[in-house]
């Protein structure tokens, strides 16, 4: 074994223990910190697959960036009541023998890849080494992965629509809320009365509607 | 150029995004008549495609053929009828009209890719800007909490769905090497089938795909979406992406993985029937229209689905294949259910819910002609002749019988019986019952013209539907 | 590094018209040593309610991400001692400019789990602005390098300083993206006047109130040498780095990032801290249209002319 295979596994079994950690453990802000250790073990990945661009786009986008935000959402809400909550939920008995089912599945179907049979993924003419290089990915990227990397940009134009479209505008927003949810009691009631058949799920549910 | 509906529909997106911006409150209804024209345009531009030879644009990532023009078709049609049942409802609601019609112009735009893609990459990132597209226009009523909850199950369930999906095109990577459709099909051609590999992501991407067209079990997240979601917005939901996702279905199982024809037939027949049947006998118990709607649109993905467990790849326009029966049926689908929505829009525009049973009491005094079209569109739901609804389910059981399904057949026919009872009580409410309540129903030249498009399309594609289904064989001759 | 907090103590000190630290040692010369001794021996003190993990582990990560980021930084040209080739700086990585502002990314992890992990409400705060403000201002930061990259070519700093050596350097072909890394610089490094993480006026002193010792002393050093590395970067990126006349390289390269310490000491003598308001302001919707507009433009001429 030399040096690079070495340190890939090392990284791949980091990788693993701390994506494990991300979902069992009870405290978020560890689960993020994980989650943080793991993109910074795929960016070591990276980087040994020659990778480098890709390797720090990780490093800025995902752990500089994104777990930031979400440390910082979760400085703003209180997770201590979140962690008293229990992590298993009822369909824990539905769906623990689903998941070993995946699990044996998945471990069959890994078991049966005969590596060497499988045809050689369709690399261009490029060297191994130069495929991560900055220069190659642009070419690749504005050239024959040019519709999807527009498509990405709307898809980004979207988001960001969403976003603005659903953040609310305060306290005029929080005004009307109240002004449809008294006319939804009334609707509610005038119905109730009348005695119209309610769904049990229409009384969890509050009934959305128009303040007439 | 081959992808220029699509651009037409970009510039309209990004034009109705920026005129939102820009005009007054006031002229803000004028966008209805942009989406309008922009749709209309990039469907002349389209159906001006039809025939032409196959081209292949962006490095193999999308084709134009008749496939792509067909769908395009669907989506353009959607959209148009959309846009014209939406402006009623988003005025009495104060729902912001230009974010209403970019965004419904950007699923739009992800739908048509997603026909489009000939390749895995593009019909990810493609089915992508479609569903985000849609959870936003699901949560764009956001000062009604029923809107966010319904905005925020569609994105949670639809992200993980998405993260199946991908991981089982990335399978399908892993096995052959290719992420273009056509290659996949030539390396699975000239390899073993009886492949765990090939099972596996043929899972995963039943799976990832099965969420999107709302398959059983994988339909949890419907009833309250559709529930929750402005009723324009649900419309196009239950009909735009759905279509789309069986598009991106047909690309992937039988372009791509054509050859794996035997090993995923069974399955698709299994959940057909599931999906079916569930759906239906849940459908009898709800009281609230659009929860009924949404598992009838639930019901006619099982039934759909048909098509393509009966499906055989290579069959191409043979008159009673599965695939040309599909997508006949998702052609009539779209009219039909567009237009049973159009009329709940119709009828809670002037209301704070009105979305129960008894909303509809007496319509049919109240509204006669409205009540007419509602009820040619649930007999045409629920298949009964000449209307467009029975020859749909009609080519899709001659498939199935064709394809050596005849248990397949039955169990459709069967269901078919069940959903009478919950279409036909629309019916009999409507005209049946009396009411004393006044509520005004609204009334909008739009909405009139839409329901008035939709009734006749249900009803010539019925009577008339030789020439429709030479179109939707038309479409297949590339498989 | 520790003679930055005596360089600022008596640079400031003479801003003040006051004479600074000047007891211990020639001039003061011997303060900073006296200030790890004391910090050294202090006693490790951690609050009731902080993580036990995190606490511990956050001014390590500032460290850390601080003196990693350093080692991109070339002081030289490659050259030969002894028949041995030795390169011009710690390491040089292709990508070395993404390196560089992933890894200072990294740091803002220390001043958030810091402010988290204290269990107190002012470091929690102190956390908070930090979070914010960093991740607003890096997207500025990394926009003005990028278009200093779209100049060069190129995204190692090497070949950064190469491009300048033999042409103008990158501060007269690039002024407005000089001006925003700047700016953004400050802020990254919180310092004065983008101080509000710790303003201590406001915070007691921001995510590391309740630090104390050497781990207080970590984070401090982060902090200074964070503000060694952006003024190396900002030499070496408009500067033309090493190079220069007469003098060998790690010498240019001492003078000019010289020249920028000076100035961020300048700059927390003389300005009063924003408003919380006016640091986001500022960044979203002043510099950020700012960056974009010219790296539009760079993009554009460097299409033309190449």
């Amino acid at each position: 074994m030399n040096a690079p295979t070495a340190v890939f596994i090392v990284l791949a079994a980091v990788a693993v223990v701390s994506s494990l950690n991300v979902i069992l453990r009870r405290n978020p802000v560890h689960s993020a910190i994980f989650l943080a250790l793991t993109i910074l073990c795929l960016a070591g990945e990276f980087v040994l697959l020659n990778a480098e661009f890709i390797a720090a786009t990780e490093v800025i986008v995902y752990a500089g960036a994104i777990i930031v935000l979400f440390l910082f959402t979760m400085m703003l809400l209180d997770i201590r009541g979140g962690m008293r909550t229990r992590q298993f939920q009822n369909q824990f008995g539905l769906a623990a023998p689903i998941a070993v089912l995946l699990v044996a599945l998945l471990g069959a179907a890994v078991g049966a890849i005969n590596i060497s049979g499988l045809p050689a993924a369709a690399l261009s003419t490029l060297q191994a080494a130069q495929l991560g290089s900055v220069q190659n990915l642009g070419q690749e990227l504005y050239s024959n992965f040019l519709l999807p990397f527009e498509l990405a940009s709307l898809v980004l134009t979207v988001g960001l629509i969403g976003a603005i479209g659903l953040a609310g505008h305060g306290a005029e927003d929080r005004e009307e809320q109240v002004r449809i949810e008294e006319a939804l009691e009334f609707d509610t009631k005038v119905r109730a009365k009348e005695g119209g058949h309610l769904e049990p799920e229409e009384e969890l549910v509050p009934a959305g509607g128009h303040h007439a | 150029m081959a992808v220029l509906p699509e651009v037409v529909v970009t510039v309209l997106a990004m034009l109705l995004l920026l005129l939102d911006a820009v005009l007054p409150e006031h002229r803000k209804s004028g966008l209805t008549w942009l989406a309008l024209l922009g749709f209309v345009v990039a469907g002349a531009f389209n159906l001006y495609q039809w025939g032409s030879p196959a081209q292949s644009a962006y490095g193999g990532m999308v084709g134009a053929d008749n496939f792509t023009v067909f769908f395009n078709t669907l989506f353009l049609a959607t959209a148009i009828l959309v846009v014209l049942m939406a402006p009623a409802y988003l005025r009495e609601r104060a729902l912001p009209f230009g974010e209403f019609y970019s965004l419904l112009s950007f699923a739009v735009l992800g739908m048509m890719f997603t026909a489009a893609s000939t390749d895995l990459i593009s019909l990810f990132v493609s089915i992508e800007l479609m569903v985000i597209a849609v959870y936003i226009l699901a949560g764009l009523a956001r000062r009604e909490k029923r809107s966010n909850e319904a905005s925020l199950k569609y994105f949670l369930l639809g992200a993980f769905a998405s993260a199946i999906l991908v991981y089982g095109m990335s399978w399908l990577y892993g096995i052959t090497g290719q992420t273009n459709l056509a290659k996949i099909a030539g390396v699975l051609k000239a390899t073993s089938l009886d492949n765990p590999l090939l099972l596996m992501t043929i899972a995963l991407l039943a799976v990832g795909v099965g969420f999107k067209v709302a398959l059983v079990p994988f339909h949890a997240w419907t009833p309250d979406a559709y529930e929750g979601a402005p009723t324009p917005a649900t419309a196009f939901m239950s009909v735009g992406p759905k279509a789309a996702a069986f598009a991106a279905l047909l690309r992937i199982f039988i372009s791509a993985m054509g050859p794996a024809q035997p090993d995923y037939s069974l399955l698709f027949a299994i959940l057909a029937v599931l999906t079916m049947t569930l759906a239906n006998v849940v459908a009898i118990q709800q009281n609230n229209i659009k929860r009924m709607l949404a598992y009838s649109s639930i019901a006619h993905s099982g039934y759909i689905l048909v098509g393509l467990a009966a499906a055989q790849p290579g069959a191409g326009s043979d008159q009673v294949a599965g695939i040309p029966a599909l997508m006949f049926y998702l052609f009539v689908y779209t009219f039909m259910t567009l237009g049973a929505f159009a009329i709940v829009a119709y009828v809670q525009a002037g209301q704070v819910t009105g979305e129960s049973f008894d909303d509809y009491r007496a319509l049919g005094r109240r509204a006669p002609m409205t009540a007419i079209a509602m009820t040619l569109f649930m007999l045409s739901l629920t298949g009964v002749p000449p209307l467009a609804g029975f020859f749909g389910k009609a080519y899709l059981i001659l498939a199935a019988v064709h394809s050596g399904m005849a248990w397949l057949a039955v169990a459709m026919a069967v269901n078919s019986a069940i959903s009478a009872y919950y279409y036909l009580r629309v019916v009999v409410v409507m005209y049946m019952s009396d009411t004393t309540e006044r509520v005004p129903l609204y009334r909008s030249p739009f909405i009139h013209s839409m329901l008035a498009v939709a009734s006749l399309a249900t009803f010539f594609v019925g009577v008339f539907a030789d020439p429709f289904l030479r179109f939707a064989q038309g479409a297949t001759l590339g498989f | 590094m520790a003679y930055m907090t005596w360089f600022e103590r008596r640079v400031i000190g003479r801003l003040q018209v006051r004479l600074g630290p000047n007891r211990v040692g020639i001039g003061g010369l011997l303060q900073p040593l006296a200030d790890a001794l004391k910090l050294f021996f202090k006693e490790d003190v951690r609050p009731a309610r902080a993580d036990r993990i995190l606490f511990p582990l956050a001014p390590a990560i500032s460290l850390f991400a601080a003196l990693a980021a350093f080692a991109v930084i070339p002081f030289g040209p490659t050259t030969r001692i002894a028949g041995v080739e030795v390169p011009g700086g710690i390491a040089n990585l292709q990508v070395g400019l993404l390196y560089l502002v992933g890894i200072s990314s990294l740091g803002v992890y220390g001043l958030v789990l810091g402010g988290w992990s204290s269990g107190s409400k002012y470091s929690l705060i102190g956390g908070l602005r930090a979070a914010a403000q960093v991740v607003s201002y890096e997207l500025i930061l990394g926009l003005a390098l990028v278009s200093v990259a779209l100049v060069a070519g190129t995204l190692s700093l090497e070949g950064v300083v190469g491009g300048q050596a033999n042409g103008l350097p990158y501060v007269i072909l690039q002024p407005v993206a000089f001006l925003l890394y700047l700016v953004a610089a400050v802020a990254e490094t919180n310092r004065a006047p983008f101080d509000l993480p710790e303003a201590d006026t406001e915070l007691v002193a921001g995510y590391h109130t309740e630090y104390g010792g050497m781990r207080f002393a970590m984070f401090f050093i982060a902090e200074y040498v964070n503000v060694i590395t952006v003024s190396a970067l900002a030499a070496t990126m408009f500067f033309a780095g090493w190079s220069g006349p007469f003098l060998p390289g790690p010498h240019w390269l001492f003078i000019k990032m010289l020249a920028f310490l000076f100035l961020f000491v300048w700059l927390r003598a003389t300005l009063p801290r924003l408003r919380y308001d006016q640091l986001m302001r500022l960044s979203w919707s002043v510099l950020l249209p700012l960056a974009l507009i010219n790296l539009l433009a760079t993009a554009v001429v460097v299409a033309v002319t190449r």
